[in-house]
């Protein structure tokens, strides 16, 4: 549910930190029809061009703070908001300027749910 | 010794789910749009519209009751979640599930409802333990029997038994009209045929569904078909989509305090062709039901890949229909 809003369009821009190139970052929402504790985010999968991200390149920015992947677990008290657009930063070497495939997937620990929920979105977006 | 219904109308915020995600309604705009058509009944998915629910803050619950005098709303319902599996090591305990539960409790007075929902899946002894909280904020907990649950399952049974054993009047039933899926729901056929079913196939499993074939014989037959995942998927979803009769509503209206008046489509003519309220109406009158029927419209993620949603259209053409019905069925209604 809401996969195809998972992906923000326009959102895939290059990090500049004191002139120089930090890596890129996208906005992203989270699939699901309420909050969720940042604790019941399991996995954030990110591919681009048909290369997956390594998770430890990751950092997940929601009003309640900053999270690397390796540190949601652990987030008791942070939570990602219905419909909130939050930022994912990515770490390292930017890719080229121009029109990327980019694919995500999340999977969310859903406590009445007998299996985890998986929302998954593709689209092309253009690095700015 | 019949009671004389009194059925009003009203909405859970749920429905207006697919503008609120993307920002086209905020709460306030939620409200305005029911009370339009006269869904004065207000039922809440906390963790959906208000932030950090159910701990929201001092300024939001006074802008809240602002908004129900302006509006001309009542508050009816909070619902609940339990994260029993909010941290990845271990399950909540006990002792914390209740501390949860009453914190929704709190809320849900502060908020002036009336319920709290509660998922179907939380346990009868977490419920009893939660008794005195309810009582102090004459907050009554409702069970959502909800699909793929039903009043004779062994589960919703237990969950009766307790009550009764209990003898309080601040545990009872919400059941969700999903319960009455008579046909499987024209939407969700058709989004799986958008993800690749054969017509052939969809046609066939929808034919299953009207035959009330047992779902592990429909699953095998699809298997031998050749079913495709995508086939095999939308065949599953037959275990959790169900009909059942809703006359066995009226053994436990005394405990029903509230509906979820689910729905996944609504046509032009203002008719849902899956779930036959023209039926369901007149057995809450006879039942002498007193309460909201509280619309879920949960037909966005079906058709939201492929279309623009209008909820609020959705919304409308159910309160057509609940008028036209409550007109027939119960004419002194509120």
């Amino acid at each position: 549910m809401f996969d195809k809003y998972i992906l923000c369009e326009n959102s895939l821009r290059t990090r500049v930190e004191n002139g120089e190139p930090k890596g890129f970052s996208l906005e992203v929402r989270l699939p699901y029809y309420r909050a969720l504790g940042l604790s019941m985010v399991e996995q954030i999968a990110l591919t681009i061009d048909g290369e997956p991200v390594a998770p430890e390149r990751m950092t997940l920015c929601v009003a309640d703070g900053r999270f690397a992947l390796a540190q949601l677990g652990g987030a008791h008290d942070a939570n990602w908001g219905f419909g909130e657009v939050a930022r994912l930063e990515v770490d390292g070497v930017p890719p080229a300027a121009g029109e990327h495939e980019v694919q995500i997937e999340q999977h969310l620990r859903i406590s009445y749910l007998p299996f985890t929920l998986i929302g998954k979105d593709r689209k092309r977006l253009t690095l700015a | 010794m019949s009671k004389t219904a009194r059925i009003q109308r009203g909405i859970s915020l749920y429905s207006y789910q697919e503008e609120f995600f993307l920002r086209k309604l905020d709460l306030e705009g939620c409200i305005a749009e029911a009370a339009k058509i006269g869904a004065n009944g207000i039922e809440i998915v906390s963790e959906q519209m208000i932030p950090r629910a159910p701990d929201a803050s001092s300024a939001f619950y006074e802008q809240w009751h602002e908004w129900m005098a302006q509006y001309g709303t009542t508050p009816v319902c909070h619902d609940l979640f339990l994260d029993t599996k909010r941290y990845p090591d271990r399950r909540l305990t006990d002792d914390e599930c209740v501390a949860s539960i009453e914190a929704d409790l709190r809320h849900a007075h502060r908020l002036g409802c009336r319920f709290v929902r509660v998922l179907v899946s939380v346990s009868p002894h977490i419920l009893a333990r939660c008794v005195s909280a309810a009582e102090h904020y004459d907050v009554k907990m409702l069970l959502e029997v909800h699909s793929p649950l039903h009043f004779d399952h062994p589960w919703i049974m237990r969950h009766a038994e307790s009550m009764e054993r209990l003898g309080t009047q601040h545990i009872g039933f919400m059941p969700d009209m999903g319960i009455f899926v008579k046909h499987y729901p024209r939407v969700m056929r058709d989004r799986f045929v958008r993800m690749g079913a054969r017509e052939q196939v969809a046609d066939f499993i929808c034919a299953a569904y009207d035959e009330r074939v047992l779902s592990e014989y429909l699953l095998q037959d699809v298997r031998q078909m050749g079913g495709t995942a995508v086939e095999l998927a939308m065949a599953e979803t037959v275990r959790h989509t169900i009909w059942s009769n809703p006359k066995r509503l009226l053994e436990f209206m005394p405990r029903i305090h509230h509906i979820h008046a689910k729905f996944y489509e609504m046509t032009v003519e203002c008719v849902e062709p899956s779930i036959p309220y023209e039926d369901i109406l007149p057995v809450l009158v006879e039942g002498g039901y007193d309460g909201y029927l509280s619309s879920e419209y949960e037909g966005n993620r079906h058709v939201q890949d492929a279309f623009d949603v209008d909820s609020v259209e959705q919304v409308r053409r159910q309160h057509q229909l609940f008028e036209r019905l409550l007109e027939q069925y119960a004419p002194v209604a509120a």
